[in-house]
């Protein structure tokens, strides 16, 4: 953001030194000096980010069928081999944010490629983006691989009932007070990090 | 063949509509009238006759049978969900703490009860896990898939497993995500979508307890 800037003040500069300079040595005359078209690029910032409170939940022997640990899908690092191929992976959670692209180029959120907590050790390695939606009452979740469109001069809200960041296989319960920090991968290149508070219900 | 109806005959139909339609009119401002303030509106779903709820028995958090026809409770909440659903779930659980709290000392009447859609990995301690986080005195219930399959369809709740996501939780589960309001007589009375305002279904609750203890 802060580089971004800085570059289009240089660029900006420098587009005015060169006229100025010509006029200087041969042409009395002032020329107009040309106004930088800058080079169409999203500006997407985050704000408002929050979390749900989120139950860690045990293994449980009985359980049948639970996540698939050896999924491809999964985000980041490998799958903990004392983990058991049934039964629930911790237990999941919801961080909701607004997006807001105030650049001239369209821009997706692609990924969350890094989410922590305050407390030493792993928090969670598997986090996707999702999309509930509604029809007839009945909820659908859907995984979005495509990520989460961000058009130029528009905001996007993650909330509930919408889009949201889903966390699975969360290592400890996060309660209010509690911040998640996360670390978000755009289609332009760009990462971003943001906080999200836990909230009180 | 054609039929042809003397005209008379439609005549004398159109006027005996009218008629019984003035009446009918006529009825219903007395009756509006006579009732006055007193006719709560439910922000919830209402439908006459109110339709049953056909007992069952299911298991609770604590790995206890849970029969609804002797939940000594006044009112019942009943909600559908699973622990995996990290959205809609939660969303519907704290609007239904929300709710719990909005009602104050009337909330000791009213059981509030979380159905699994997700029998296979929602076992009585899993469920039990989550709602210590959320409500204690929430009751999560589970079972075998036949028996909650009766519940399911009792209500009404489309439940449908979700493989083709691709997600690192397995499958998913689709599902009905409206909340009702189950009253002693145990007549399902108001349903409330997905999202309805958690002071609105305070509201119902209180005119159900009300009602029942005027009645």
């Amino acid at each position: 953001m802060l580089r971004k800037s800085l570059t289009l003040v240089v660029l900006g500069v420098a587009l005015l030194i060169v006229p100025l300079m010509s006029a200087c040595s041969s042409d009395p005359e002032p020329t107009v000096v040309p106004t930088a078209t800058p080079v169409p690029a999203p500006d997407v910032s985050i704000t408002g980010a929050w979390a749900r409170p989120a139950a860690m939940i045990a293994e449980d022997d009985d359980a049948m069928d639970g996540m698939d640990m050896d999924d491809d899908s999964m985000a980041m690092g490998d799958a903990d081999d004392s983990m058991p191929m049934k039964g629930p992976a911790g237990g999941t959670g919801a961080v909701y944010f607004m997006l807001t692209n105030s650049g001239n180029a369209d821009d997706t959120l692609v990924e969350v490629i890094d989410i922590q907590i305050e407390a030493p050790g792993d928090f969670s390695e598997m986090v996707e983006l999702h999309e509930t939606t509604m029809t007839d009452g009945v909820m659908k979740m859907q995984k979005l691989d495509a990520g989460i469109p961000v058009p130029a001069g528009e905001s996007v809200e993650l909330k509930p009932g919408g889009f949201h960041v889903m966390i699975m296989n969360i290592k400890r319960s996060l309660v209010p007070g509690d911040e998640v920090t996360l670390r978000l991968k755009f289609a332009s290149g760009d990462e971003q990090t943001v906080v999200a508070e836990v909230r009180e219900l | 063949m054609k039929l042809s109806i003397p005209s008379r005959f439609i005549a004398s139909v159109t006027h005996r509509t009218l008629l019984l339609l003035l009446v009918l009119v006529s009825l219903f401002a007395v009756v509006s009238t006579a009732c006055g303030e007193d006719v709560y509106e439910f922000a919830g779903a209402v439908s006459y006759p109110p339709p049953d709820v056909q007992d069952f028995i299911l298991t609770d958090q604590n790995g206890d049978d849970f029969q609804m026809s002797t939940d000594s409770n006044e009112v019942a909440i009943v909600f559908f969900g699973y622990t995996i659903c990290p959205d809609v779930c939660p969303t519907t659980l704290a609007d239904m703490i929300k709710a719990k709290r909005s009602l104050g000392t009337d909330a000791d009447r009213v059981s509030f009860i979380w159905v699994t859609v997700d029998p296979e990995r929602d076992t009585p301690r899993v469920l039990g896990q989550r709602i210590e986080v959320f409500d204690p005195e929430f009751v999560g219930l589970s079972g075998t898939r036949e028996s909650l399959e009766k519940v399911w369809e009792d209500f009404g709740i489309v439940v449908e497993r979700d493989d083709s996501q691709g997600s690192a939780a397995g499958y998913l589960v689709s599902h009905t995500a409206n909340t009702y309001l189950v009253d002693r007589d145990m007549k399902n009375r108001v349903v409330f979508p997905f999202g309805t305002a958690s002071d609105l279904i305070a509201a119902d609750i209180a005119a159900i307890l009300k009602e029942q203890k005027e009645s």
